[in-house]
């Protein structure tokens, strides 16, 4: 295994809420090698989107250490970790999250823009990334008049856009039926595949999950257990 | 504060706490009948603090603006009470010699018989508590000591035995004074003249009266007011006054005081005064007057006066009085008393007389005219009543004017309150869908909302009403900072008062309007539809529920039939034994018509609103109002209120139309919206902005009536026609933004969704514009007119008339011959004067030959010397070309100004007329003309050129002479406009040779004004203090003209600065509505905020960008506002640009530059809150809640 562009030791996150502590993460260990696709799943409140968070830096931990591509986040400024995510992180989230005010391929325009790329650049890529998901010619919809596996899709180009090391999903599919879900499924395999970025899939869904080439269970903030999936099979490197 | 808009205002208050009981009754009674509603909507407020008080402050700001308003019209009318009462003390009534007090002879005196009769008769009267004989006259005084001088201090002689009555006088070292302890040679001074010739106890004054000069030794400084009164007053007892100016046994004023004490009261004041007027008729003379006006053509004249009326200047108080008069004659008691007080009435004997005279019984005229001047032998004034209701009027003009321009900021408030509850429901929207899925009836969350929002209300109304007079307090206390506290020669001194009528009413009034703006969006929130309001959809992607045209007419036909029909309801429920409470009340409701008449209202209302989708009703109802004022003649139908409505309902059906057909033809809804609202918006700004400003326009409605309502009517029309197309068409906006900032790398990414954000929301963002932008545009309007006049400090000379120094002397003691005078004074050098210009006003009545007024009115006549008119260098607004000698430059103002005063010295049976003595420019002013002589025929906005015209002259009360004068010009309103005469107001006069004089007056008039003009180099200041000296033995008054031209510009400044601060609360409340915005914006946007933060927007730039969100809405609106209101100055400029010659269009750029910079700052710490907020978001925790 090539060195893990992901590397979590005894990652530990709590949350307290008045007189209510809850174990969210309890010495969590997880290493995702470059171009892996890793599915975690488990019942709720077994603290999967936590680890998410938490991996992706978008919410601290309480001790441990969380390391993206050998640098640890533990001592980087909300700044830095702001910057480090416009650089080499994309995200895809359940409820698409999707600016309402902005058109599809404004929308894919934010992170280039962000990351400083000129404006007739941006808008070219974004037009790439959205043809890449099949909706070239949606660009100019606003989210509202998408449905919802578009959205997903421009959500997905969006988080592709500045073509990211990983790209975090917090369960991309639950919001979409099980036809949707295919698609979307296929359009990160394709990009799994094709560009060879790192992903980290949150879900429900079995289905889903099998896709991954790798299997991560959690039960009540710890990884239980983990097996590989179909997509162990396929091109990706081990 | 006695009235409101010209309404009683203890009956407004009466009103308004009336209906406002009323309302929380009901909602009272309705809270009780579910008291579970309305502790679940109470709960609501302890739970967000901070939301709350925000909401609370929203909904004040109405309440603080009317509050305000009222507190500074109470201010205004107590600091005039506060100063007249201090002036007069308990004096009630004053009673003087019949001949005019005015007259240039000055005050006549009273022989010792009328004054033993006087005192008979008052004395006798059971409300009179005081009698005090007098003599005041106005004296030069010097101060031998600190050889300090004071022309024009009041020196009264007052009756040592009459002073009872009247109250005590207090020494500044706390000694009670008498008068009767004045010894011969003493005399008193009150505080205000110590202060002015720095006197003290011991000093020795002098006091120059046409008897020579007489030596004072001061006793005591007395404290001010009462007997002390407020001005410069000197006291000394009243036999060394007669001495002093020769007037033995005689007295020019008695004062009365009636029980009551110092307020006095109204209805004794006119019982005591109208008991006294009939006492001091000449009961002959009265019988003789009985019996010339006995006859019966005379009787029929005045019945046929009373009928025609013409020109309405027979107010309804007049015609009881001449209605009542004829009753009098028809009995045939010719000793009648009420005869006699009616006769005494000057507003009946000039309706009588006109009467005589336009019935053609010209034999008849100057027999009745003499008798009525005779027939007074003492005139009695009730000095305090007037002084009282001065100071209301002023406190009333205050109020209409705080309140026409703080109506702008009240209806920004009220949309402020809207806005506040539109968020409130849209918050409360997915809360609510779930309570109406569990089963809560729609009518029980109206109720709920209701109950929150009166809770708010009430909260609101007494925070509003306690801050607005704080507000009230610190304008107040800014004008005294600007203008100081009080004017010394006045005795004015401003007091803050509040009322509690104003408190009621402007509380009451406050949360009237806040309740009908609750109820309003209560409505709204019964419209919620389940699924959209669980699923937080955009409430536009639901089709409205119209019920079908069949039950929408059943609904009118009940509402036409309501208490019949609630009669039924109660029947028929009170058989099943059901509760009828609530029937019960609206039964009650209903009979009270007007409930009945709204229900009515409102379901014609639903019948008709499904059609103004197409915008046809909005067409044929404009269409039909603006024919109807085209061919109406008068009245309602002539208005330019209905006129502009309905061409505006017109130009919004239009675009309305445009949109339903265009989006019926298949165009996608959001061209067809962008087109119809950018051509109503278009079209609306042409008409107001531009059309109606035409002739063209005017000639085709003909002359409209309109007031100053019409302003604020075109600020928010024009205002909205603004925001709609730039609403409509903010993307272009958007682009042109992103095309010149959009290469700021920094910049870039949070300029995108800071201009998306608030462009998208259209309704909340275009109100919060119109909101600024209404601010905006009152500002600016007010700082452009304000500025105009002060233009003036360029062409000073417009206003002097070129003459550098005006000196004033009293008529008693005039300065027999100035040039002489001058050239005799050591201290003056002669050769420093060029010109030597006099005149003199002389109180006179005039008449126009051909006018429908009958009557001789009075109008002060001004004499002018040669000098005068050979350098006068006054413009004229308007002339007769046919006087112009030919080659005159007509477009030379000054030219034909020279001329027209070369032809008034050429030909002294010429004269000219100052323009306040023409007619106001239809439409304008508040109606505050003169009571006097007016010309008819040609308007103050006419065109320059007119006709001549003759006017008969004659000195007042029709003695002496009567003679001819042909009026060939005006005087340009900006002569001698900064002139103030001792009221406070610039004379209008009818100006001609001072030959007229020897015409019409029965004894020599002398010169008392002289204007000159002084050698190039010459200190104008410095000349206008030596002359005080030098002519001090005749009270000479000296001013630098030019720098009363300054201090008056000052003045005008410290008052538009009032109105602006005033004003500026508005600004407040366009603010508090970004606060409101914001803080929605970030509960709203939460998750979005989380995922920015997640794609690597860092928390500073979420910052920025609601900063920016802010300060892009306040530009927008700042813009608009200024545009507009820069517009309609314009116009506004250029249409009084008649009446006022040399006023230009200027923008007060500073002054705009203030504003701008102040609406954008205060936009942007109202955002830095909920922007930290925004930025504090943590991602993880916003995105865990999507």
């Amino acid at each position: 295994m090539a060195d893990p562009i992901i590397q979590a030791s005894k990652v530990v996150k709590t949350y307290r809420s008045r007189d209510v502590v809850v174990e969210a993460l309890r010495s969590v260990d997880l290493n995702v090698a470059p171009g892996e696709m890793v599915a975690v799943m488990g019942p709720s409140g077994s603290g999967k989107t936590t680890m998410l968070n938490c991996l992706s830096g978008l919410d601290g931990i309480d001790s441990g250490d969380i390391s993206i591509n050998s640098r640890s986040l533990s001592g980087m400024s909300d700044n830095a970790l702001s910057d480090y995510r416009a650089r080499f992180m994309g995200f895809v989230f359940q409820s698409f999250n999707l600016l309402p005010v902005l058109s599809a391929r404004e929308n894919v325009e934010l992170p280039l823009v962000l990351a400083g790329v000129g404006s007739s650049q941006a808008r070219e890529t974004a037009m790439q990334k959205l043809e890449q998901v099949g909706l070239a010619e949606r660009a100019n919809h606003t989210p509202a008049e998408l449905s919802g596996g578009q959205a997903q899709r421009v959500a997905i180009a969006r988080a592709l856009a500045n073509e990211p090391a990983i790209v975090w999903a917090d369960e991309p599919t639950g919001n979409l039926d099980t036809e949707n879900s295919t698609e979307i499924m296929n359009v990160l395999l394709q990009m799994n595949r094709e560009q060879g970025q790192t992903f980290v899939i949150v879900t429900h869904s079995l289905e889903v999950g099998e896709l991954a080439d790798r299997i991560v269970f959690m039960r009540d903030g710890q990884i239980e257990s983990e097996r590989a999936g179909s997509g162990a099979n396929g091109a990706t490197s081990q | 504060m006695r009235e409101f808009f010209g309404l009683d205002m203890n009956t407004v208050a009466t009103v308004l706490a009336t209906l406002l009981i009323i309302s929380l009754v009901i909602v009272v009674i309705l809270g009780m009948r579910n008291r579970i509603l309305v502790k679940l909507a109470l709960r609501n407020i302890p739970r967000r603090p901070a939301q709350t008080a925000l909401i609370v402050v929203g909904l004040m700001l109405s309440t603080t603006i009317i509050a305000a308003s009222l507190a500074i019209g109470d201010t205004v009318s107590g600091s005039i009470r506060g100063t007249v009462l201090d002036a007069l003390g308990d004096t009630d009534i004053r009673i003087r010699s019949a001949a005019d007090p005015t007259s240039i002879v000055g005050d006549a005196y009273i022989d010792a018989e009328t004054q033993q009769a006087v005192l008979d008769i008052t004395q006798s009267n059971p409300n009179v508590d005081g009698v005090l004989l007098q003599i005041r006259e106005i004296l030069p005084v010097l101060n031998n000591r600190t050889q300090l001088t004071e022309a024009r201090m009041n020196v009264v002689g007052f009756d040592p035995a009459g002073t009872d009555g009247f109250g005590s006088i207090t020494a500044t070292t706390g000694e009670t004074l008498t008068v009767a302890s004045l010894q011969s040679g003493q005399a008193y001074i009150n505080e205000t003249a110590a202060d002015e010739i720095d006197a003290q106890a011991g000093d020795r004054l002098t006091l120059v009266t046409p008897t020579g000069r007489h030596d004072f030794t001061l006793n005591a400084v007395m404290v001010d007011g009462g007997l002390s009164a407020n001005d410069d007053r000197l006291i000394v007892s009243l036999p060394d006054m007669q001495r002093i100016m020769d007037r033995s046994g005689q007295v020019n004023r008695i004062d009365v005081s009636l029980l009551g004490g110092r307020e006095g009261s109204a209805d004794l004041s006119d019982e005591v005064a109208e008991e006294l007027r009939v006492q001091f008729t000449d009961p002959e003379i009265a019988s003789q007057l009985f019996d010339a006006l006995s006859r019966v053509a005379v009787v029929a004249a005045i019945e046929q006066r009373i009928a025609d009326n013409p020109g309405d200047t027979i107010n309804s108080d007049t015609e009881d009085d001449l209605n009542e008069l004829i009753g009098e004659i028809v009995s045939g008691d010719r000793t009648s008393e009420r005869f006699r007080a009616l006769a005494v009435k000057s507003q009946v004997a000039g309706q009588v007389i006109a009467a005589v005279e336009s019935a053609g019984l010209t034999d008849q005229v100057l027999p009745i005219t003499f008798l009525f001047f005779q027939v007074e032998l003492l005139g009695v004034d009730e000095i305090k009543q007037d002084g009282l209701d001065f100071a209301e009027l002023i406190g009333n003009i205050f109020v209409t004017f705080f309140s026409i321009f703080g109506s702008f900021s009240i209806i920004v408030g009220l949309l402020l309150i809207f806005l506040v509850f539109v968020m409130l429901a849209a918050e409360r929207s997915s809360e609510m869908g779930i309570a109406r899925a569990v089963g809560t009836k729609r009518r029980h969350l109206v109720q709920m909302f209701t109950y929150e929002g009166v809770a708010y209300a009430i909260g609101a109304a007494i925070v509003g009403t306690i801050v607005g007079l704080a507000a009230s307090g610190g304008l107040v206390a800014l004008l005294v900072n600007a203008i100081g506290a009080t004017d010394d020669d006045a005795g004015f001194e401003f007091r803050f008062t509040i009322t509690a009528t104003s408190v009621i009413a402007g509380f009451s009034l406050g949360l009237l309007l806040t309740l009908a703006t609750v109820a309003v969006s209560a409505f709204r929130v019964s419209k919620l539809n389940i699924v959209v309001a669980i699923r937080g959809l955009p409430a536009e992607l639901v089709p409205s529920e119209v019920p079908p045209l069949k039950r929408r007419f059943q609904n009118l036909g009940i509402a036409a039939i309501s208490p019949v029909w609630q009669l039924y309801l109660l029947v028929r429920r009170a058989k099943s034994s059901r509760s009828v409470g609530v029937d019960i009340v609206l039964l009650i409701l209903y009979v009270l018509i007007l409930p009945w008449i709204g229900r009515v209202g409102f379901e014609v209302w639903r019948l008709v609103s499904p059609y103004f989708r197409t915008g046809i009703p909005q067409t044929v109802i404009g269409l039909l109002g603006v024919i109807i004022t085209i061919v109406g003649e008068a009245g309602f139908v002539n208005s330019a209120f209905l006129y502009s409505m309905s061409g505006s309902l017109l130009l919004v059906g239009v675009g309305q139309t445009t949109r339903w057909l265009l989006f019926r033809r298949g165009t996608r809804r959001e061209v067809a919206d962008r087109i119809g609202f950018t051509a109503m918006g278009g079209l609306l700004l042409v008409f107001w902005g531009w059309f109606s400003w035409t002739s063209f326009s005017e000639s085709i409605t003909g002359e409209l009536d309109g007031g100053i309502e019409m302003f604020i009517v075109s600020g928010v029309w024009m205002v909205a026609s603004g925001v709609w197309v730039i609403m409509y068409n903010a993307d272009l906006i958007t682009n042109a933004v992103q095309a010149t900032l959009g290469n700021n790398r920094t910049l870039r990414p949070i300029l995108k969704p800071a201009i998306a954000y608030p462009t998208s929301s259209r309704f909340r963002t275009g109100l919060t514009v119109a909101m600024f932008a209404l601010v905006i545009f009152t500002l600016m309007v007010f700082s452009i007119l304000n500025n105009l006049g002060n233009d003036i400090i360029d062409t000073p000379d417009k206003a002097t008339g070129g003459f550098d120094v005006r000196a004033e002397t009293s008529s008693e003691l005039p300065v027999e011959n100035m040039a002489a005078s001058i050239e005799a004074a050591p201290e003056l050098n002669a050769n420093d004067f060029t010109v030597i210009a006099a005149s003199s006003d002389l109180a006179g009545e005039a008449r126009q030959s051909g006018a429908e007024e009958l009557r001789f009115l009075e109008v002060p006549v001004r004499g002018v010397n040669d000098d005068y008119l050979r350098n006068a260098q006054f413009e004229m607004s308007h002339y007769d070309p046919a006087f112009l000698p030919a080659g005159t430059d007509t477009g030379d103002e000054l030219a034909v100004g020279r001329a027209i005063w070369a032809a008034l010295a050429n030909d002294p049976t010429l004269a000219v007329v100052s323009n306040g003595l023409l007619e106001a420019p239809a439409g304008g002013g508040f109606g505050f003309g003169p009571a006097g002589f007016q010309v008819e025929g040609i308007a103050q906005d006419d065109d320059e050129e007119i006709e001549a015209f003759e006017i008969a002259i004659r000195q007042t009360r029709g003695q002496g002479e009567t003679v001819n004068r042909t009026v060939i010009g005006a005087v340009d309103p900006f002569a001698g406009s900064f002139e103030q005469s001792d009221d406070g107001t610039t004379a209008a006069v009818i100006t001609t040779s001072a030959a007229i004089f020897d015409e019409i007056s029965n004894e020599p008039v002398p010169f008392t004004t002289y204007r000159l003009k002084l050698a190039d180099g010459v200190d104008p200041g410095r000349t206008a203090a030596l002359m005080e000296t030098v002519f001090l033995d005749n009270s000479l008054l000296a001013t630098d003209t030019f720098e009363e031209i300054e201090d008056g510009i000052a003045q005008n400044d410290a008052f538009g600065r009032l109105f602006q601060a005033f004003m500026g609360l508005g600004l407040v409340v366009g603010v508090a509505s970004l606060g409101v915005l914001s803080f929605r914006a970030v509960v709203e946007r939460r998750v979005s905020i989380g995922m920015m933060r997640a794609i690597g927007y860092k928390s500073r730039m979420i910052q920025v960008q609601f900063l920016l969100e802010s300060v892009f809405v306040t530009v927008i609106g700042t813009a608009i506002g200024l545009l507009l209101g820069a517009l309609i100055s314009w116009q506004i400029v250029n249409d009084i640009q008649d009446s006022f010659d040399g006023l230009s269009f200027s923008v007060p750029w500073l002054t705009v530059t203030v504003i701008v910079v102040i609406a954008v700052i205060a936009a942007l710490l109202t955002t830095l809150i909920p922007a930290r907020q925004a930025s504090r978001i943590y991602p993880s925790e916003a995105l865990r809640y999507e």
